[in-house]
């Protein structure tokens, strides 16, 4: 009977039943469609290395080289050997389609124990002749051949180092999965023939127990090593790394305000229901039987609000989704996230958070209507008075939380995770705060002379701090997200651009034409270049990546002239850093040194064919290309270990300034080699613009948490409005214009947004700090310059004011056009 | 000459298909400083004769005459300015704005007529005087009584020296002793000012304060009594 009561009192209430199930709908919604991305972006990237990896345990490697052939047919012939597959692969470009494409080839023989999917291709009768026999036979996914609108029996032109090269598809496979879209499977030997790589492997996969890898280690030659998959996958999973984090960070901001959004709504909804309650109290029910019965309506709405919010998060999942596949296609390797991965923890954390933070929002407001004596129950006066009293204790308790952040973040030791459970600290404890925020600004707003309807819109936020203080947090979440991220962003631009600028000293640059894919240029061109009269000096640099204590660093044999030395910003003592560079010591990325510990005189070790090459830190200097790292070596230095003689890109100085003479001379060198001149100005241009395209999905997850904030302040309007349309009426009975009630409330609201940015701002220009100094420090080992960009702020404020008129529109002109004759009348 | 004129007024509701005729070619006058007790049953329309002699609800034939101005064929804005300088309102529930200070409220009307706010302030301390509440201008109305804050609202109706009082059951949720004063208070500050007082009730008892009695039953006035 008793929750009968309750459900009825919703149902006549419509709108205040409405606005509370929205509220827990978004929350859930936004919580779940920003996880469903991350993890469809980090799926994407972990299937492309399980694609491959199948069932093998280990693999065979060269760490920086090939594996010559003869190591897999020499370990495959011996009695007792384990699985082994081998597999050649490479990234192609496609004629006329963007990104890149892995091309992949293996040996349909050895295949069956590893790949289910792959050897499943082989079902088809004929197949294993046709593969076998035609000239580039290729078999690639459904969703590739329609990315790359290719047919069965199509031919796809590819290129590969600037080399070109035909492949025809034999079949089109069904097997689609994310990763699968990118991959050109092909027979081994047309991998080899295509790559360039003839007796040569990129790896070889095994399956190996305890007894088998002992097997393995005692015949394996030196140079080449066994590698678990874990390993391996580490390295191709942390290529998304900076992408990633980026979206946890959204993701645990859209968590914040999710939660302030319920808590929002069930506040209102508790608030409203005094009456109800105290009439309950009145007839006899019991303190204990009232708070079950609200804890069990809470339920009920956490439940239907859920469902509703895990319906809706599918939907704006798919959305988000997309625009991140798309990101990651631009920048890394094509992905196509067609269908959305499902995964059940971003559920269970959207299930819970709707469950959690309803129940949580109730606890309060239920636990006053319990204890009250009856007809009390819950009077507006004694709750607001309860809520006011409250208000020096959470922000207390904000403070705690918000210094505690900071010394997760910034003070003590620990990962990224810690700087994380800081920052989500920090935003908690500043949210918290902003009831005690709202009332001195409020002390500061009452005793200036404002004419009577302002000071009673100035009044009302603060009498009303119950409903519009936890509104007014959740949009000061969103605005300080939306400036901690944004600074972080610019301040990273600037140091970028500074970095870059510095950087690309020379004049031009010249590479070969397929740079990106590992091209080198020729030899002979080299020569060439350096005998021309228009350069003054040049700088060469020869990139390969080695695996050094777990990570993927570049390592830069370089031999270069002084300006470009002068480009590098040192992060350490400067003086004689140079004369041990080209004594043989090296020049290490800081991010590299943070994640190993190195200080300039420090030595470390590299892996050569020839074994390891021991080498001394002769600086630390300022670098963004790689998390991963980068070291700089002396040219003759890597030429001697690792013999190797090839170039991949060189730095040109005009002489006497005179750049375009030089641009003439290596434009003609252009029409007898495959190669690309690109000024330093063309360089900075386009990495600024991979630089604002991978940041392109935190723009829009900051718009729509800032949306979800917009509703939430509308939500609680609306509320608001509906408690206090008889406050409206007298007005209106008073003389009050209807163009006045408008303004009364969109005052109040905009009154809302100046003080949520008030609050924001600060708190925003803190995330930052902690972002900068902790979380990108921690991840990437990079540190930059903070900058705070006083448009930005600015920009925040009148988003602030924007989201918070924008959400005034409707309830201000429902208000104003209600007909108060009605409401004169009520009690 | 009338100060509120009430000319072959009706009123008619639809509940659902239901419709109910409120007032039916409904007349009647209310002279300048005149106090007019209009007694009716719940249900017989007092509160809705009361809105539409305000401005607040519209007619669907007739007009009202306030000081000889047609409140219904102005347009709305013209009628809330109307009412702001004209009326002052009296409601059964109060109705003071509880994010004012009571001095505030009493204030209000008169800064909305743009009276600067000292004058305001000054205007409502005396008030309130008047009324009995010298000394509670600072206190939130939720920390008044029931008769307090009746008092402070009719400081408020009258702060902006109105032609007209509507007073809605005043009393109706007062106890007896407290409604007799509060009546005596409203009916003798609107005699001293001069104001017009339109008075609507249920209880006879109240009636007898006023000049005049006009008994609403079925749409229609159908006495006059003297007190």
């Amino acid at each position: 009977m008793l929750l009968r009561a309750g459900l009825r009192y919703m149902l006549r209430h419509r709108w205040q039943g409405l606005l509370a199930l929205t509220g827990i709908a978004l929350g859930v919604a936004v919580v779940l469609a920003v996880d469903l991305a991350n993890s469809g972006a980090r799926a994407a990237f972990e299937l492309s290395a399980q694609q491959l990896q199948g069932r093998a345990t280990h693999r065979l490697v060269v760490p920086g080289a090939t594996l010559p052939d003869d190591v897999y047919v020499s370990l495959q012939r011996q009695s007792g050997a384990p699985p082994m597959a081998p597999v050649v692969n490479g990234w192609v470009g496609v004629d006329g389609m963007p990104g890149r494409y892995q091309l992949v080839g293996f040996d349909l023989f050895a295949e069956a124990p590893f790949r289910t999917a792959l050897a499943l291709v082989s079902n088809r009768t004929g197949f294993t002749a046709d593969w076998l026999t035609q000239p580039g036979a290729l078999v690639l996914s459904a969703a590739a051949a329609r990315a790359l609108s290719v047919a069965q029996g199509d031919t796809l032109s590819i290129v590969y180092r600037g080399r070109p090269a035909r492949l025809n598809a034999l079949q089109i496979e069904t097997y689609d999965s994310a990763a699968a879209d990118d991959l050109l499977l092909v027979d081994i030997a047309t991998a080899k023939s295509v790559l360039g790589m003839q007796g040569q492997l990129s790896y070889v996969d095994l399956i190996l127990d305890a007894d088998d890898e002992q097997w393995i280690r005692q015949r394996i030659p030196t140079g080449v090593e066994l590698q678990t998959v874990a390993e391996q996958a580490k390295g191709v999973t942390r290529l998304s790394a900076a992408f990633e984090l980026n979206l946890t960070a959204m993701s645990l901001l859209a968590l914040l305000v999710g939660m302030f959004l319920i808590f929002n709504a069930m506040t209102f909804s508790m608030v409203q229901r005094r009456t109800l309650l105290g009439r309950l109290r009145a007839i006899g029910v019991t303190p204990r039987e009232l708070f079950s019965l609200i804890l069990l309506e809470a339920v009920i709405l956490a439940v239907l609000g859920t469902i509703v919010g895990l319906v809706f998060g599918v939907w704006l999942g798919q959305g988000l989704t997309r625009l991140v596949a798309a990101t990651v296609s631009e920048l890394y390797y094509n992905v196509s996230v067609t269908a959305l991965n499902l995964d059940a923890s971003s559920f269970l954390i959207a299930i819970g958070l709707g469950v959690l933070a309803t129940l949580t929002a109730t606890l309060i407001p239920a636990w006053h209507a319990a204890r009250t004596p009856p007809l009390t129950t819950l009077s507006r006066a004694a709750l607001e008075q309860a809520a006011r009293r409250g208000v020096p204790l959470w922000a207390l308790l904000g403070l705690v939380l918000l210094a505690a952040g900071l010394l997760l973040a910034l003070v003590l030791p620990g990962g990224v995770i810690m700087s994380f459970v800081g920052l989500f600290s920090l935003v908690l404890g500043a949210a918290m705060m902003t009831p005690m925020v709202i009332r001195v600004l409020h002390g500061l707003l009452a005793r200036a002379a404002l004419p009577g309807i302002w000071r009673m819109g100035v009044r009302d936020l603060n009498r009303h701090l119950s409903r519009l203080g936890i509104a007014v947090a959740a949009l000061m979440v969103a605005l300080s997200a939306s400036v901690g991220v944004g600074v972080m962003v610019e301040s990273m631009r600037g140091a970028v651009n500074t970095w870059l600028s510095d950087l690309l000293r020379a004049d031009l640059y010249v590479a070969a034409e397929a740079f990106d894919q590992g091209a080198t240029l020729d030899s002979a061109l080299v020569e060439e270049v350096i005998q021309l009269p228009s350069v003054a000096a040049l700088s060469r640099y020869r990139d390969r990546t080695l695996p050094i204590a777990g990570r993927r660093v570049l390592v830069t044999g370089a031999h270069m002239a002084t300006p470009s030395r002068e480009g590098f910003e040192l992060l350490s003592d400067a003086s004689s850093v140079w004369q041990a560079f080209d004594a043989g010591a090296v020049l290490v990325s800081e991010p590299l040194a943070y994640h190993l510990g190195l200080t300039p005189g420090a030595s470390l070790e590299l892996p050569t064919p020839e074994g390891s090459l021991a080498v001394q830190v002769a600086a630390i200097f300022r670098d963004y290309a790689s998390e991963h790292g980068r070291i700089f070596i002396n040219e003759a230095v890597y030429r001697k270990a690792w013999q190797d003689q090839q170039v991949n890109t060189l730095a040109l100085f005009a002489r006497n300034g005179d750049v375009e003479a030089m641009r003439r001379e290596v434009s003609e060198l252009a029409a007898h080699h495959t190669i690309v001149i690109t000024p330093a100005g063309a360089i900075l241009e386009e990495s600024m613009a991979v630089f604002d395209r991978t940041f392109r999905v935190t723009e829009v997850l900051r718009a729509v948490s800032l949306i979800v904030a917009f509703i939430g302040v509308l939500s609680a309007l609306m509320a608001l409005q509906l408690e206090r349309g008889k406050e409206y009426a007298v007005l209106r009975a008073l003389g009050l214009t209807r163009g006045q009630i408008a303004g009364l409330i969109s005052g109040e609201s905009l009154l809302m947004g100046l003080l949520a940015a008030c609050v924001a701002l600060p708190t925003g220009v803190l995330m930052a700090w902690v972002l900068i100094e902790s979380v990108q420090r921690r991840a990437f080992g990079w540190t930059m310059p903070f900058s705070v960009d006083g448009v930005l702020l600015l920009q925040t404020l009148l988003v602030g004011l924007l989201a918070a008129g924008l959400a005034a529109i409707y309830p201000a002109w429902r208000s104003a056009h209600r007909d108060p004759a009605p409401q004169l009348r009520e009690d | 000459m009338s100060m509120v004129n009430v000319d072959n007024l009706t009123r008619v509701y639809y509940t659902g298909s239901i419709r109910q005729v409120v007032f039916d070619a409904l007349s009647f006058s209310v002279e300048k400083g005149e106090t007019v007790a209009l007694l009716g049953a719940s249900g017989s329309g007092k509160t809705t004769l009361l809105n539409l002699v305000s401005g607040i609800d519209s007619p669907d034939h007739g007009r009202v005459l306030l000081d000889g101005v047609d409140v219904h064929a102005q347009a709305e804005p013209e009628r809330t300015l109307l009412r702001r300088r004209q009326i002052g309102f009296v409601f059964q529930f109060f109705n003071l704005i509880p994010t004012l200070k009571v001095g505030e409220n009493v204030a209000l009307p008169l800064e909305l007529l743009g009276t600067d706010d000292s004058t305001a302030q000054q205007r409502a301390a005396a008030l309130l005087e008047d009324v009995g509440l010298g000394g509670l201008a600072m206190r939130y109305p939720e920390t008044l009584s029931g008769g307090e804050q009746q008092r402070a609202a009719i400081a408020r109706a009258l702060a902006h020296q109105p032609a007209v009082l509507l007073a809605d059951e005043p009393t109706g949720n007062l106890d007896e002793d407290t409604g007799g004063l509060i009546i005596e208070l409203l009916t003798d500050i609107a005699r001293r000012q001069g104001t017009t007082l339109l008075l609507v009730t249920h209880s006879t008892h109240v009636a007898r304060a006023a000049d005049r009695v006009l008994r609403l039953s079925h749409g229609q006035v159908k006495s006059e009594l003297m007190p």
